[in-house]
């Protein structure tokens, strides 16, 4: 048997399994709660309706259960025969990163940006570059930045940011910068652009998003690994959030750095050479991508039809149909991005996704899909429809026990309600052992848990996290309820730009995006109390995070809280106790960066590019490598010239600034009136 | 601060000129020897051939040289470099599969259903008119 074969073997094993425990896990439950249901009074119409309700959510986390599960099986084993082999003087197959002799081709690396700032996304690139130097690959890699920047000052300051990089680092090749009139398809159409364009000179991609961040060892060991297997078309290096101070973004850190690994190794295990893409912090074949991953546009309008935002989980199957492989590299690090610093933002952003991963409803039934990538598609929108079906379900059982409540007589209450608490428990056992084997894998290695603060921060930090958690999740639950019916009703999210930066959240702010969230949590506690009050220590880990709503915002946004818990060892992931070189550039580069963004914020950057010779420069230079002319219409630019004659840039309107920018002899013309 | 080649009083008409075509290529971010140097050279190119700039005055016609040759990468500036390597278009090829989306199907199956629907209703209203 071939290795190929043996791996398959292999992986058609382990999805059995999963499928087996899964649906075994659901059956025994599913009896149960029927069985502690009828037994309360018999079954009633709320108890009915919410038994199928109870199969499709407890299969959603016995799912993620197996999968945690086979992860921490996995990384146990690995990790004890790694120590096996350390003590047995074996040699420890290194890390190879050399690239030479292998081929003279570059691999893109891509950086898609939307009015992002751009004095963070030039330092990220500044660190990857100062990285690759260092491991002396940066020959061997081309970046582009690919702007999609629709606001015109953002897009000249990004263009004078990219002219400050290429000048810091001394470089004339190897970092370029495009920027594209109309944002058509979004990321996904500006990657295809590059493909178009570029394409060609590269037999491999590296696509980041605007907060990436990759070190130079992995960045070269991407590309090794994809000139090894002809057939792998995506490898995808699992992200992990960094840099970010909020208490909200550190639970997600501290939650990503420990929890992270062994879902994201159950996951790999189980999908094989079929895993999935998230968009960002991966590697493609170039070529394989150009000839199968065009996505079509979906019949219908907004928000579930149209152009596809969602575009990684489509890309991801679409090469897997064709015959290639999309596996998740597990054992290498290094690879970063930072998440959202409030609830609000991650709220904004999950919007986004939710719409997205909703319009993959239209692609489940496609032909020729393989089976898993279904599953991936139904599990990309499950994330999102499980917590109208908790919220639904939620309330059925509450509308349930009350009506038992008031009409139960039978003998077997207490044996019910002991009942109901073994399912209780098991859920949540199902929830929180996870939790437990993630802290006893970091256990395993003192290294590990020093860089956690140590075992009695790591555990307080884990049980801190799993308290907020359980707070959060019924609020997330309201939000994605809410993002679900509003994609229904045909309401489409407008698309923005990320919130990247840590802006923190006010009392006011708290106040208006909450308020209606926490009467709502009130008017249940107090119907709850009415009604039944027994009910009410059942629900209570629901109603708190829900009727503190506001506070619970305000805390989350908080940087004060984050660093002072930081300050005792709180909350701690490796990249704060030992950065790893690419960070430290980074850290160097932001605050190289501090000093020109406060210039550049009192800049008006029009202004600038039509006075400045420099701005113009770089301006003029960039439209002339990247941009066909597009000359606007004579009468266009009389007006424009009789407006700026008048009353300088600022007469400008704001709607013409970015045809203007785009139409390089007009803009000429202008600046030289400026220069006389 | 750009220092200017000798004070303004000093100058003749096409000093002028020179040292303002020379200020415009150090604010462009030249050094000042290369500024002196690319200022002279299209200054001198544009005194031989007049019909470059009949129309024109001269500043204006050798600031309009020099943008465009800053621009293409002839005169070498730091920090304006080349921003996109040659293009060599190859488009992508459609998904195609996935452009046969079952929903499509769906939806030809539901317009087949109401056919049948109205094609029924029609047989039924004939039937009891009879």
């Amino acid at each position: 048997m071939t290795s190929q074969a043996l791996l398959a073997s292999s992986t058609s094993r382990i999805r059995s399994l999963v499928a087996l425990m899964t649906l075994m896990l659901v059956t025994i439950a599913t009896a149960s709660f029927a069985t502690v249901a009828n037994n309360l009074g018999g079954v009633n119409y709320f108890e009915l309706a919410g038994i199928p309700l109870f199969a499709i959510l407890f299969a959603w986390i016995a799912f993620s259960f197996c999968l945690a599960t086979l992860g921490f099986v996995a990384l146990w084993r690995e990790r004890i025969e790694t120590v096996r082999r350390v003590d047995d003087a074996a040699p420890v197959e290194p890390l190879s990163i050399g690239l030479e002799g292998e081929s003279r081709e570059r691999t893109a690396v891509l950086m898609p940006i939307y009015n992002e700032s751009p004095d963070r996304v030039m330092a990220g690139v500044k660190a990857m570059l100062l990285d690759l130097r260092e491991h002396s690959l940066q020959d061997k890699f081309d970046f582009y930045i690919l702007s999609d920047t629709t606001n015109h000052g953002t897009w000249i300051r990004e263009e004078v940011a990219w002219s400050e990089l290429t000048r810091s680092l001394d470089l004339t090749d190897g970092v370029f910068y495009r920027h594209r009139p109309h944002n058509t398809c979004r990321k996904a159409g500006n990657i295809a652009d590059f493909v178009e364009r570029w394409g060609s000179r590269h037999e491999f991609m590296i696509v980041l998003d605007a907060d990436s961040l990759i070190s130079g060892a992995t960045l070269g060991e991407m590309v090794r690994r994809m000139r090894q297997d002809d057939r792998l078309g995506i490898l995808q290096v699992p992200p992990v959030p960094i840099g970010r101070s909020s208490l909200f973004a550190r639970l997600q850190q501290f939650a990503a750095s420990v929890y992270g690994p062994i879902f994201v190794k159950g996951f790999s295990l189980w999908a094989g050479g079929e895993g999935n893409y998230w968009g960002h912090n991966a590697i493609l074949r170039v070529e394989a991508f150009r000839m199968h991953c065009d996505l079509p546009v979906l019949p219908g309008k907004p928000p579930l039809g149209g152009e596809i935002l969602s575009h990684d989980f489509i890309e991801a199957a679409l090469l897997v149909q064709a015959g290639y492989k999309v596996e998740i590299a597990t054992d290498l690090g290094d690879s970063y991005e930072e998440c959202p610093t409030t609830l609000a933002d991650y709220a904004q952003r999950d919007q986004r996704w939710c719409q997205g991963n909703l319009q993959h409803s239209k692609l489940l039934a496609s032909e020729n899909l393989r089976p898993l990538s279904r599953l991936h598609l139904s599990c990309g929108i499950m994330a999102y429809l499980a917590s109208p079906i908790w919220v639904l379900f939620t309330g059925l059982c509450m509308a349930g026990m009350i009506v038992d409540t008031q009409d139960f007589s039978g003998t077997s209450r207490i044996d019910s309600y002991s009942g109901a608490l073994a399912i209780f428990s098991v859920s949540m056992v199902m929830l929180l052992l996870p939790k437990l084997w993630s802290v006893l894998l970091v256990c395993q290695s003192q290294r590990e848990m020093k860089l956690r603060g140590g075992l009695l921060m790591l555990v307080m930090s884990s049980l801190l996290e799993t308290v907020f958690s359980v707070l959060l999740s019924p609020i997330m639950a309201i939000y994605h309820t809410r993002f679900v019916v509003a994609a229904l009703r045909g309401k489409s999210i407008r698309w923005s730009a990320q919130q990247r930066d840590e802006h923190g959240v006010t009392w006011s702010d708290a106040l208006s995006q909450f308020v209606v969230i926490t009467l709502a949590g009130m008017l249940v506690t107090f119907l709850l109390a009415q009604f039944a009050p027994a009910l009410l220590p059942w629900f209570s880990p629901l109603l708190v995070g829900v009727v503190f709503s506001i506070p619970l915002a305000v805390a989350m946004g908080s940087r004060k809280i984050g660093l002072a818990l930081r300050s005792i060892g709180a909350l701690l992931i490796p990249s704060e106790i030992d950065p790893p070189s690419v960070c430290q550039h980074l850290q160097r580069a932001l605050e190289d960066a501090k000093t020109t963004a406060r210039y550049s914020d009192q800049v008006d950057w029009f202004e600038d590019l039509i006075h400045n010779p420099r701005t113009f420069a770089i301006h003029a230079a960039i439209q002339k490598s990247t941009v066909e002319g597009a000359a606007m219409p004579i009468h266009q630019f009389k007006a424009l010239e009789a407006a700026f004659a008048t009353g300088g840039a600022d007469n400008i309107p704001l709607e013409s600034r970015s045809a203007l920018l785009h139409d390089i002899d007009t803009l000429k013309r202008l600046h030289l009136q400026t220069q006389q | 601060m750009q220092t200017s080649l000798l004070s303004e009083s000093k100058l003749t008409g096409e000093q002028l000129i020179a040292d303002r075509v020379y200020q415009y290529l150090v604010r462009c971010g030249l050094s000042q020897d290369q500024a002196r140097v690319e200022g002279q050279r299209v200054l001198c190119g544009l005194a031989s051939d007049s019909t470059k700039h009949d129309s024109v005055p001269l500043f204006t016609a050798a600031i309009s040289i020099l943008v465009d040759e800053i621009a293409c990468g002839r005169i070498r500036v730091a920090g304006v470099v080349r921003s996109a390597p040659p293009e060599d278009r190859r488009e992508m090829r459609a998904a195609l599969l996935p452009r046969r989306i079952a929903l499509l199907r769906i939806d030809a199956w539901a317009d087949a259903s109401r056919r049948v629907m109205a094609f029924a209703t029609t047989m039924f209203a004939a039937r009891l008119e009879r």
